[in-house]
C-alpha cells in the first residue's frame, strides 16, 4: 500500500452526474451474456453434494484402506527382502573351498565388490612369500595336521603330492575351525587375528542385525589353494616321495610356519583394513537399499517437521510393542483409520481413532481421537482430541489435549489444553488452557481465550481473554481479565482483579488492595472532612478504578485526639479538560488518643461524590458531600451529632448515619 | 442500512427474476459508485467498476442470505473486495480522498489548518498503514460512516470496529509525532 495518492477537496458529484452512469439495461445484458458460475463453483456451494461426496469418499477410502492393509500384510516379508536384497548364503563364500565359512549374515555385495579377487590375490602372494610352494614344504604339513590347526593354516598348503586321505584330513580340520569361528563370531581368538575387533557393525534400529566383523573377515580371508591345484596332489607316486621327505622337513617347516604365521598375520590385518573401507561402501549400499525404511527414520526422528514421506493408508493396525504389530517395522509408513496398541505403537499417521495401553507415537499427523494410557506423542499436527494419562504432545493442536500431567504444543493451539499440572504452548492459542498448576505460552503471538491455572498463568504475548489462577498471572498485554492473588501485566486494557495488581501501562480497571502502575493513576491528596480535619491519601490504579489509602488526624477534639485510617475505592471521571468528579467509597477505622487502639468497633463508611476543578496541571481542587454510616460500639462517642438516622439493635453496637462533607487538594 | 421487509421481498424476487434487481440497483448505485469513485478518482472508471460490482452481486445473489448483513453493506463489501483486488493486481496508485478537517480529527489537532510540514508528516504516517487499517480509517473518518456501518461492511462487531479504529488511531498519532519530529 505504498502507492497512495491523497486528494483533498475531491470534486463533488451531484445526483444528475451519478445517475448518468446508471444503466441497468447494460447490466442485464452483461448478466445474460456472462458465463454462468462454473460447475465446480456450483458444486462446492451445494451442501447436499458436499455431504454426499464426503460420505462416499469416506466409504471408498475405508474400502481401499482395508484392501491395502490385508494386501500389504501378505506381502510384507517379500517387501522386506526386496528392500535389503538379502543374498543367498551359499553365494557369499569368499573362496570356493570346503573349509571356508560363509558370511552368514552378510550380503553378496562383498563378493561382487572385488573383495574375493583381492583375497585370492593376497593368498597367492602369501603362498609365494611363505616358501611353501615347494612339494616338500607341503609334505611336511601332511604329517602333522594338528599343528596346522594350531597355526590356523589348516585350509592351506595343498598344492602337490598330497594324498587323498591327507586332503580329507585337512578339509575336516578346516571345517572344524570354520565351524568354531562361526559359532564364536566375536569371542574367538586365533593366530591370524589375536585381537579381533568389530571393524564395522551396522545394527539398524528394529532391523535384523547385519554384522561384519574382522573376525569373520579373517575367517573368510583364509589362505586357501584353488581346487585345480589340489587335484594335482592326488598323484600317488608323488605321495610316496612326499611321505619320505616329511620327516626331514619337519623342523624346517616349523620355522617356516612360524615365519609364515607372522607374515600372514600382518597381511590379514592389512587386508582387514582394506575390507573395512569396502565395508563402508557396503554400508552405503545398505543405506540405499533401506532408503525410506530405516535409514531415513533416524533423520525423521530428528526432523519430523520436515518429514516429507508420503504415508500409505491402512484401515487398521494392531501392535503389541513396536515393532511387534500388524504393520511391523514399517508402521511408520502407514496412516491408519483405527490403531490399537496394546503397550505402545509407532505409526505414520492416524486418521480416525488410536488407542494405546501406554504410549502412542505418531510420526506425522493425527486426525481424530487418540487415547493413551500414559503418553500421546504426535510429531506432526494433531486435529481432534488427545487423551493421555500423563502427557500429550503435538507439533500443533487443533482440538483438545487432555493430559494427566502435561500437555505441550510446539505450535499453535486452537482449542483446549487441559492438564493436571502444566499446559505449554509455543505459539498462539485460540481457546483455553486449563492447568492444575500452570499454563505457559511463550509466544509473542496472541492468546485468544482463557488460561485457568491452579497456581500461575504465563503469557509472553498478548492476552485477549482471561487469565484466572490461584497465585499469579503474568501477561505481556492484557485485553480482558486477570484474576489472581497477584496480577502482572505490561499493558493492561482490561481488568485486573487481585490482591496486588501490577502493570506498566494501565488503561483498564485494576481492582485490588494494591494496584501499581507506572503509567497509571497516582495521586496524592490533602483533604479535610467533617470528622477528620487533617488527612492525606494516595490514589493508585487507573481513572476507571483506583484504590485509596488514607490516614488522618483530628487533634484536640472533645474526646481527645482522633486518628483515622481509611481504605477505599473510587473512579475518576473527566467531565472536561478542567472539571472532573470522583465517586468513591471509603471505610475508616477511628481511634481515640491511642494511635493503635484496636479494641471495639468504631468504623465510618462513606459514599462520597467529589466534583473538582483542575486548577493547573498537577493540582486539582475538589469538594463534595458524603453520606456516612458509622458503626460504633457504645463505649465510643460518635464522630458526629447531626445524625439523620440512628439505629441500635439492642446490643452494644449502634449504627448512625449523617450527611458530611469533604474538601481537598489533589496533586499529580 | 438496515434491511427492510420490502427489501427482503425485493431480494427474493430478484433471485427468481433478475429484472427485479432493478429496484435494488437504483437504490444502492449511488452508494456503491461513490465508494469506488473516492478510491479510483475517475468518474468513468468508477462507473465501470460499479457495473462490475452489481454484475457480481447479481451472479451471486442466490447465495445471499439475510443473516443480519444488510444488502447495502453486502454490496459495499463486494465493492471493497473488488477495489482492493484491483489495486493488488494492477499495483496502481490508490486514491485517498479527504478533507483537511478530517486530518485534524484523526490527529486530534486543535489547529483548524495544519501547516504544510505537519500535513506531510500526517500523510506519511497514513501511508504506513496497511490496506485494512487504511480502509477502516477511510470509512470511519473520511467517509463519515458510523461504526455500525463499518462493522457491517468489514464483517465484524461494532465493538471490534471501535477497538480496531481506536488502536489504529493511537498508532497513527504516534507515527505522526515521529514523522513530525523527523521533518
Amino acid at each position: 500500500m505504498k502507492k497512495i495518492k491523497f486528494k483533498f477537496h475531491q470534486k463533488p458529484l451531484n445526483e444528475t452526474q451519478i445517475n448518468s452512469f446508471k444503466n441497468f439495461d447494460s447490466l442485464m445484458t452483461a448478466f445474460v451474456a456472462a458465463p454462468k458460475p462454473s460447475l465446480q463453483y456450483r458444486l462446492t456451494h451445494n451442501r447436499f453434494f458436499i455431504y454426499t461426496t464426503g460420505i462416499m469418499s469416506g466409504i471408498i477410502l475405508t474400502t481401499i484402506a482395508t484392501f491395502l492393509i490385508f494386501n500389504t500384510e501378505n506381502n510384507q516379508v517379500s517387501q522386506f527382502q526386496n528392500a535389503i536384497n538379502l543374498p543367498n548364503i551359499s553365494e557369499v563364500s569368499v573362496v570356493n573351498s570346503n573349509s571356508v565359512s560363509s558370511f552368514s549374515d552378510s550380503n553378496s555385495e562383498f563378493k561382487s565388490s572385488g573383495t574375493e579377487k583381492k583375497l585370492q590375490k593376497e593368498n597367492s602372494s602369501l603362498e609365494k612369500k611363505s616358501g611353501l610352494e615347494s612339494e616338500s614344504d607341503m609334505d611336511s604339513f601332511k604329517k602333522n595336521p594338528e599343528k596346522k590347526k594350531t597355526n590356523g593354516l589348516s585350509k592351506s598348503f595343498s598344492k602337490e603330492n598330497l594324498i587323498g586321505k591327507q586332503k580329507e584330513e585337512i578339509s575336516t580340520v578346516g571345517n572344524e575351525i570354520a565351524s568354531e569361528k562361526s559359532e564364536s563370531n566375536f569371542e574367538h581368538t586365533n593366530q591370524f587375528n589375536p585381537q579381533p575387533t568389530i571393524t564395522e557393525s551396522l545394527i539398524l534400529d528394529d532391523y535384523p542385525a547385519v554384522i561384519i566383523s574382522q573376525d569373520s573377515i579373517a575367517t573368510n580371508c583364509t589362505w586357501t589353494p584353488s581346487e585345480s591345484i589340489t587335484q594335482d596332489f592326488l598323484n600317488k607316486e608323488q605321495n610316496k616321495q612326499m611321505e619320505e621327505s616329511i620327516g626331514q622337513l619337519e623342523d624346517t617347516s616349523k620355522k617356516k610356519l612360524s615365519e609364515v604365521t607372522s607374515q600372514v598375520e600382518n597381511k590379514v590385518v592389512e587386508i582387514s583394513k582394506n575390507i573395512t573401507d569396502e565395508s563402508k561402501d557396503s554400508y552405503q549400499w545398505m543405506r540405499t537399499k533401506l532408503n525410506g525404511v530405516f535409514a531415513n527414520r533416524f533423520h525423521d526422528k530428528r526432523q519430523s517437521g520436515n518429514d516429507t514421506i508420503t504415508l500409505q493408508n491402512h484401515a487398521a493396525q494392531v501392535s503389541f510393542l513396536y515393532p511387534v504389530g500388524s504393520n511391523g517395522i514399517f508402521s511408520g509408513k502407514y496412516s491408519n483409520v483405527f490403531s490399537f496398541n496394546i503397550l505402545s505403537g509407532y505409526n505414520g499417521g492416524v486418521n480416525g481413532f488410536e488407542l494405546g495401553g501406554l504410549v502412542n507415537i505418531v510420526r506425522k499427523n493425527m486426525n481424530g481421537l487418540q487415547i493413551g494410557g500414559l503418553t500421546n506423542v504426535v510429531f506432526g499436527n494433531a486435529n481432534g482430541l488427545q487423551l493421555g494419562g500423563l502427557v500429550n504432545h503435538a507439533r500443533s493442536m487443533n482440538g483438545a489435549q487432555i493430559g494427566g500431567l502435561v500437555n505441550t504444543s510446539l505450535g499453535s493451539v486452537k482449542g483446549t489444553q487441559i492438564g493436571g499440572l502444566v499446559n505449554y504452548a509455543l505459539d498462539s492459542i485460540n481457546g483455553a488452557q486449563i492447568g492444575g498448576i500452570a499454563n505457559v505460552s511463550t509466544t509473542s503471538h496472541s492468546i485468544n481465550g482463557i488460561q485457568i491455572g491452579g497456581i500461575a498463568n504465563l503469557s509472553l504475548g498478548k492476552m485477549n481473554g482471561s487469565q484466572i489462577s490461584g497465585i499469579v498471572n503474568v501477561a505481556n498485554k492484557v485485553n480482558g481479565f486477570q484474576i489472581s492473588l497477584i496480577n502482572i501485566g505490561e499493558k493492561v486494557s482490561g481488568m485486573q482483579i487481585g490482591l496486588i495488581n501490577i502493570a506498566d501501562t494501565m488503561k483498564g480497571v485494576p481492582i485490588g488492595l494494591i494496584s501499581i502502575s507506572r503509567n497509571g493513576l497516582f495521586k496524592v491528596d490533602l483533604f479535610s472532612n467533617d470528622f477528620s480535619y487533617i488527612n492525606t491519601s494516595v490514589r493508585l490504579g487507573s481513572n476507571a478504578f483506583y484504590n485509596i489509602f488514607s490516614i488522618g488526624v483530628s487533634p484536640n477534639t472533645q474526646f481527645g485526639n482522633r486518628y483515622s485510617f481509611g481504605y477505599g475505592i473510587g473512579s475518576h471521571i473527566s467531565l472536561s479538560k478542567k472539571f472532573f468528579t470522583n465517586i468513591e467509597v471509603a471505610s475508616w477505622s477511628v481511634h481515640y488518643n491511642k494511635f493503635a487502639e484496636w479494641n471495639g468497633i468504631n468504623m465510618i463508611n462513606q459514599l462520597r461524590l467529589l466534583p473538582g476543578w483542575q486548577i493547573a496541571e498537577g493540582i486539582g481542587l475538589y469538594a463534595g458531600p458524603s453520606f456516612n454510616v458509622e458503626v460504633i460500639d457504645d463505649s465510643f462517642n460518635s464522630a458526629s451529632k447531626a445524625h439523620v438516622f440512628k439505629e441500635h439493635g439492642g446490643g452494644t453496637t449502634g449504627v448512625n448515619g449523617w450527611i458530611g462533607w469533604t474538601i481537598g487538594l489533589q496533586f499529580f | 442500512m438496515a434491511i427492510t421487509n420490502n427489501e427482503s421481498e425485493l431480494i427474493e424476487a430478484a433471485k427468481k427474476n433478475p429484472q427485479h434487481f432493478r429496484a435494488l440497483y437504483e437504490k444502492y448505485f449511488k452508494d456503491v459508485y461513490l465508494f469506488i469513485y473516492r478510491r479510483l478518482d475517475d468518474e468513468h472508471d468508477a462507473a465501470d467498476f460499479a457495473q462490475q460490482v452489481f454484475l457480481k452481486a447479481m451472479q451471486h445473489l442466490k447465495y445471499y442470505e439475510d443473516r443480519g448483513l444488510p444488502f447495502g453493506a453486502w454490496l459495499i463489501r463486494i465493492a471493497s473486495n473488488e477495489v482492493n483486488q484491483y489495486f493488488r493486481d494492477r499495483k496502481k496508485e490508490r486514491t485517498v480522498s479527504m478533507e483537511l478537517t478530517d486530518l485534524n480529527e484523526i490527529l486530534d489537532e486543535n489547529d483548524s489548518h495544519l501547516i504544510q510540514e505537519r500535513r506531510e508528516a500526517a500523510l506519511k504516517a497514513i501511508k504506513k498503514l496497511n490496506a485494512e487499517e487504511l480502509e477502516l480509517i477511510e470509512m470511519r473518518f473520511f467517509e463519515k460512516r458510523s461504526f455500525a456501518e463499518v462493522a457491517e461492511i468489514k464483517g465484524m462487531t461494532e465493538n471490534n470496529a471501535k477497538v480496531k479504529v481506536h488502536r489504529i488511531l493511537e498508532r497513527l498519532r504516534k507515527q505522526f509525532l515521529i514523522e513530525a519530529k523527523a521533518a
